[in-house]
């Protein structure tokens, strides 16, 4: 016999209660305050920051005022004048991210893949990666200027091994300055592509290793593109904070062929005190940058990151 | 939705007799436009072990989650002990999980998990409790061990445990074993019906595997397509199917499909099948005309060899063609191909020693009428059957 | 019998060649280390330097600078002012970020793509358009600029790194153990005290500690938006004209000690654990 039963659907149970639907809300109360705090101050400031980029001066006013216009005019002003500028920063950001990729995929790989298991010294070369964050970056932007002035260890090795010419120099040219970004940027390469390495199964390498033998074809194959994730993170992270930077160029850089658009958005604001320029050039960086980015991700495959 | 005659009946005792743990009244659940749960209704009695055995995505899981309070039903009412819960939260029912994953808190010892609904409901004496608990599951020795450091078998055992010490109304097991290997599932199995008799429990058992539920419920419910297909004790089960679905999935079954052409006066009904006779018993058939799905359990069956006759009590398919012969030791299967009825399997205890006929001989199928079943003629005769890309 | 032949010597400069391959990858790495320490080896090298005003060349070593780091005017003040600042956008930019990385890895809602984006966009900004639209900002609504205006940017641009990698922890974290939680008869609060948020903790802890890099360190949205409010970055920045005192490279060696100390502790007593662990 049952001891249990299903109750035929004929079989009236009386008045069923009805459909008690509890919308939750509870999402709110923990994505709200970030996102409010989110529009307050970055999505209303673009926006005061595309306003101000229209303005104009006012009528007989003193340098430094304007009102609110539709001027577009400006940024076609800012633009013919400054854009071997904007080029110029992404060109420096370019070579310092594929740079510190270079620099960097080696030691991402050492720590995740070749110290495997060892944890302490795993732990110990992290360390190492992220500890210059404590040290004042323009610290060390400084220290680079000195290790590379003209009267230094450096310079005076090169010159007597003629690696480098009797009148040449490496401070205040571009490499110094694209130097001082992948310095500066390089842990952001690093972390992002330990991290993706870091969770690629050992096996799936000893797999690989006994697929293919040659350890390039490994890599290739296998390593690679399962590290591709942390590479499109670690190379924007380097790129995007690089196209702006301008503290690079101000002590590493002359004045002459080394400008980037950072320094030219902060005299406008700071010294010049045309702001209808300074925003303008910063309203077109930022859509440069997000249709690079956009552009980028797509053509990596890696849209999960957005 | 189908119940047996004597379902409705037994539902009326059994709520007099022992009270019911678990009341499910038309409920519901929608997840958009997938109907997960479909108008269900169900009664489970206090201190019995039930089991809710259907395919991934039967809806077994949704309704056990909206039990717990993890869900909320889209329409319908749960009560349990009479109380009418439906609304109420996971921490306000008086009802435990232990979860497929175990879900034990990893940065808490053994001991404190145990402890952890109890300490939430403030209740006295914690540390004896906790010690019963894991006595219980024989696990005393590692309460300050962390979860990580056990092995499945242990961890599932805290989680049991880690539900039992509160005492819940009902206790409800979402896949406790399907992580667990072979050899280890069986000695839970039979651990779980030794801890259900000895704390008397109402447990709810969530499962697919047919051969768990079987072992170890005194009443399984078949799910298929958010709806129960059919209930019963195992053994109703699986000797009465009543839907194709319950007999492909609870064991393997022969059906062909026939059409009844008399009612006899002995109680029988003769289902014509491929031009062959076939009888049923009255109260082993769906329907008592029109078109039906004959069947019969491959263990049934006999093969019949060159001039053997059947019993006068027997009815007989064939002749077909015995296609594959495998040997499991206690028994042999065999594959004969039944011309214009498809193939049966047959099932042959192994009472002599080694098997009585070879691929391609020629035989005959018998099996005693009173053993045969008839569903429904609409149901779909492979409904049900174990499909590998289906099941974990 | 051929192919033998040819593939038999093959087969023994093998081991030769991957041991010299296995050499490759640590020497580069090494370099790279190189690269990364050797400006920091040199910061904390000239803080001991008998520097006098400008601390350009070496003259000579000296403990001054270390047994009085405040000896340089302002090099202490703004230092606090960079700890306070670091401290407070820190607590804020972690409970604002756990919060919405919770939040956005548990729920399926409306809109939850565009929070995404919106969090995204942030860290895809250069610093110094951040910069530029915060001070347009504060200056059209004519907020004085100072500590809040610093806080409140230092903030933003700490966010979006605390919920990418909150969000990770988040959804490694299995949601059965939330619900065995309430199962278990615990209200959504404490279910979230008891057993989320200590199992969030080492996600939560390594988010603080990078907004609190990102917001010391920084210099370009501190530049926007402080007025003549001076934190340690732009003290450093401000003085590099003139000569960096001595005194600004016992601050950030010092900094580098601590954060070094506090990370080895950490990892040698998180290796002492696992290993007391294995033993039993």
């Amino acid at each position: 016999m049952s001891i249990a039963s299903v109750l035929d659907e004929g079989v009236s149970t009386g008045p069923v209660a009805p459909a008690r639907r509890r919308r939750s809300r509870s999402h709110w109360i923990l994505v709200g305050p970030g996102l409010v705090y989110l529009i307050l101050l970055f999505v209303v400031p673009v926006g005061a920051l595309l306003a101000t980029s229209l303005y104009v001066p006012v009528p007989g006013g003193d340098i430094g005022q304007y009102q609110p216009a539709l001027h577009w005019q400006n940024y076609v002003h800012a633009l013919s004048q400054f854009w071997p500028v904007m080029l110029r920063s992404f060109w420096f950001a370019l070579v310092a991210t594929v740079a510190a990729l270079v620099i960097g995929y080696p030691m991402a790989y050492a720590i995740a893949v070749r110290a495997r298991g060892r944890t302490l010294l795993q732990g110990m070369l992290l360390v190492l990666v992220v500890a210059p964050f404590f040290t004042s970056f323009i610290l060390r932007t400084i220290a680079w200027k000195q290790i590379l002035a003209d009267d230094s260890l450096v310079v005076s090795i090169l010159h007597w091994l003629n690696l480098l010419p009797e009148d040449a120099r490496l401070t205040a040219t571009p490499f110094a300055v694209v130097c001082g970004l992948t310095y500066n940027f390089l842990p952001f390469m690093v972390l992002p592509i330990f991290a993706g390495l870091e969770r690629l199964d050992a096996r799936m390498l000893e797999a690989g290793a006994d697929l293919y033998a040659a350890p390039i074809t490994t890599f290739r194959t296998v390593t690679w593109p399962l590290s591709l994730p942390g590479v499109v993170a670690g190379t924007l992270l380097v790129f995007i904070p690089a196209v702006g930077d301008y503290v690079n160029a101000t002590l590493l850089g002359n004045n002459t062929n080394t400008t980037m658009i950072g320094q030219v958005i902060d005299a406008r604001f700071f010294k010049v005190l045309d702001y209808p320029t300074a925003a303008a050039l910063s309203v077109v960086l930022m859509a440069a940058i997000m249709l690079l980015v956009t552009v980028y991700i797509r053509r990596a495959g890696t849209e999960e990151l957005l | 939705m189908t119940s047996t005659a004597d379902g409705a009946t037994a539902l009326v005792e059994d709520a007099t007799d022992t009270g019911a743990a678990l009341e499910i009244r038309r409920v519901s659940k929608v997840f958009g436009d997938f109907v997960a749960v479909d108008d269900l209704s169900l009664t489970v009695p206090s201190g019995s072990f039930f089991a809710l055995l259907g395919p991934s995505g039967c809806g077994k899981t949704t309704t056990l989650r909206m039990v717990a309070g993890l869900e909320q039903p889209t329409s319908g009412t749960i009560a349990i002990g009479g109380r009418d819960l439906t609304g109420t939260r996971a921490h306000q029912r008086p009802v435990n999980t232990v979860f497929q994953s175990y879900a034990l808190f990893p940065h808490l010892s053994v001991g404190e998990n145990v402890a952890f609904g109890l300490r939430r409901q403030g209740k006295s004496e914690i540390a004896r409790r906790v010690a019963e608990g894991l006595d219980l599951v024989e696990l005393a020795h590692l309460a300050d061990r962390r979860p990580a450091q056990l092995s499945g078998g242990q961890q599932q055992r805290v989680a049991l445990a880690r539900a039992l010490v509160n005492r819940p109304s009902v206790l409800l097991l979402d896949e406790p074993l399907g992580a667990l290997d072979l050899k280890l599932r069986r000695q839970m199995q039979l651990e779980l019906k030794r801890i259900q008799t000895e704390v008397g429990l109402t447990f709810i058992h969530v499962t697919h595997d047919q051969e768990e539920a079987m072992t170890m419920a005194d009443t399984v419910a078949v799910m298929n397509h958010g709806r129960i297909e059919q209930m019963g004790t195992p053994a109703e089960l699986y000797e009465l199917p009543r839907t194709a679905f319950v007999a492909n999935f609870l064991g393997q079954s022969n059906l062909v499909p026939g059409t009844v052409v008399e009612r006899t006066r002995t109680g029988l009904l003769a289902v014509d099948v491929a031009g062959t006779r076939i009888l049923v018993p009255e109260g082993r058939s769906v329907r008592s005309s029109g078109d039906v799905l004959v069947g019969v359990r491959p263990e049934k069956l006999r093969l019949l060899v060159g001039e053997q006759e059947p019993s006068s009590t027997e009815n007989l398919l064939g002749p077909g063609t015995v296609t594959d012969v495998s040997f499991t030791g206690v028994s042999t299967q065999y594959q004969v191909e039944v011309p214009g009825l498809g193939t049966f399997g047959v099932f042959a205890q192994n009472l002599l020693g080694g098997s009585m006929v070879e691929p391609g001989a020629q035989v005959r199928l018998a099996w005693s009428a009173d053993f045969t079943f008839a569903l429904d003629g609409a149901d779909a005769p492979d409904e049900g059957t174990l499909d590998l890309d289906d099941e974990p | 019998m051929s192919v033998d032949l040819r593939t038999a010597p093959s087969r023994e400069p093998r081991p030769a060649r991957r041991r010299l391959g296995d050499a490759i990858v640590p020497t580069f790495a090494a370099l790279g280390f190189l690269f990364l320490l050797v400006p920091v080896a040199y910061t904390v090298v000239f803080s001991f330097n008998d520097a006098g005003k400008t601390n350009l060349v070496w003259r000579g070593f000296t403990l001054d600078n270390w047994r009085n780091p405040c000896g340089a005017p302002q090099v202490c003040e703004a230092f606090g002012h960079s700890l306070q600042v670091g401290l407070l956008s820190t607590v804020i930019a972690t409970a604002l970020g756990t919060l919405l990385a919770i939040g956005l890895v548990r729920f399926q809602f409306r809109g939850r793509s565009a929070a995404n984006l919106l969090i995204f966009l942030p860290m895809s900004t250069p610093e110094v358009v951040l910069g530029a639209a915060l001070l347009a900002q504060f200056l059209s609504v004519r907020v004085p600029l100072g500590f809040n205006t610093v806080v409140a940017s230092h903030v933003l641009f700490c966010v979006s790194f605390v919920v990418v990698t909150a969000k990770a922890r988040v959804s490694s974290l299995d949601p059965a153990i939330e619900e065995a939680a309430a199962d278990l008869y615990a209200s959504p609060l404490q279910a979230f005290w008891r057993v989320t948020f200590p199992l969030l903790l080492p996600g939560i802890a390594a988010a603080a500690l990078l907004a609190f890099s990102l917001s010391f360190d920084d210099f370009i949205v501190t530049n926007f938006t402080s007025g003549a409010y001076q934190t340690f970055p732009k003290f450093v920045y401000i003085s590099a004209t003139r000569g960096i005192p001595p005194q600004a490279n016992v601050i950030s060696s010092f900094m580098f000690v601590l954060a070094l100390a506090i990370v080895v502790i950490v990892q040698l007593l998180g290796h002492a654990r696992s290993t007391r662990l294995r033993a039993r």
